[in-house]
């Protein structure tokens, strides 16, 4: 019964842990990495554009932070043979959670938060609709009567 | 707190699991929808982002599946349902481990290659991220 535990032990650890810290470490190392050169880069100004890091770079630290305590935890576990409720806890809400972690850094992209505000303004009746259409009405063309004015008093100082 | 009986704790431990584990697959969805629903988020940065959410998703499914098999312990009725939770949960965790590691390596290899010549890549890492993780969790 016993060996059948380790057994199962290890096959997890090989499995599933040994991947995640591995995906753990080579995500840290590559990060930084990238940052570094990144940064050179842009102090030699040869770095213009925005670059495909900027969307995507929080997605690789979810992984590590999120995976940090359940890690210890099953280090603990493997070491000790005893659970710890509370590390258990976090372990559970960590693994569970990590799908929602990710969703919000993606609703965190700026391009993805326009288009989210874009939706929710879709959401309001066609009343509040129209309101908010008569009040940018409003608000244009008092916009461009004071650009009249401005006009007219830049005719006068002419 | 170890001092609380078993299935207490157990209860405990459920009850953070599965309202997350909701949550997640909630969040998942709207993600996946997000993409689906607005062609000018169907790009390749934003591609990689619901593959890694796709996958994300199947692992909170997999726990998500103890709402289905209470008593899973008890009996050997379940036995079939607790293999297929273990393949699920095991296939989602390394596919999103996988695409974590995909994401890293595509950030990196961006600062030499554009992007378009990385795009041509992208069925083998749709095998690396979907279909080598299916072969493995077998195993």
């Amino acid at each position: 019964m016993q060996e059948n535990e380790l057994l199962m032990d290890l096959l997890m650890f090989f499995m599933y842990y040994l991947f995640l810290w591995f995906a753990m470490i080579y995500n840290s190392f590559v990060m930084f990495y990238i940052r570094r050169t990144l940064k050179k880069l842009k102090d030699m100004n040869l770095m213009n554009n925005e670059h495909f890091y900027e969307k995507i770079k929080f997605f690789p630290l979810v992984l590590i932070i999120w995976w940090v305590v359940p890690s210890i935890h099953r280090l603990y576990m493997m070491v000790y043979r005893e659970d710890i409720f509370i590390l258990a806890a976090i372990h559970v809400f960590c693994e569970s959670s990590y799908g929602f972690a990710n969703m919000m850094l993606y609703a965190l992209n700026p391009k993805v938060k326009k288009i989210i505000e874009k939706k929710i303004r879709g959401l309001f009746s066609k009343e509040e609709k129209k309101m908010i259409e008569d009040n940018t009405l409003d608000l244009n063309s008092a916009n461009t009567e004071d650009l009249n004015s401005d006009n007219s008093y830049r005719k006068v100082n002419n | 707190m170890n001092n609380f009986p078993l299935d207490y704790q157990n209860q405990i431990i459920l009850a953070i699991g599965l309202p997350s584990n909701s949550l997640s697959m909630l969040a998942t969805s709207f993600v996946l929808a997000l993409y689906f629903l607005n062609p000018s988020l169907q790009n390749f940065p934003f591609r990689l982002i619901v593959y890694l959410q796709t996958a994300d998703f199947i692992m909170s499914f997999g726990q998500f599946m103890n709402v289905f098999m209470p008593n899973y312990r008890s009996g050997d009725d379940d036995y079939f349902l607790c293999h297929l939770q273990a393949y699920i949960c095991q296939y989602g965790a390394l596919s999103t481990m996988i695409w974590a590691i995909i994401i890293t390596t595509l950030m990196a290899l961006s600062l030499n290659m554009t992007l378009k010549a990385i795009e041509k890549y992208e069925k083998n890492l749709i095998f690396m991220g979907f279909h080598f993780p299916a072969l493995l969790s077998i195993m």
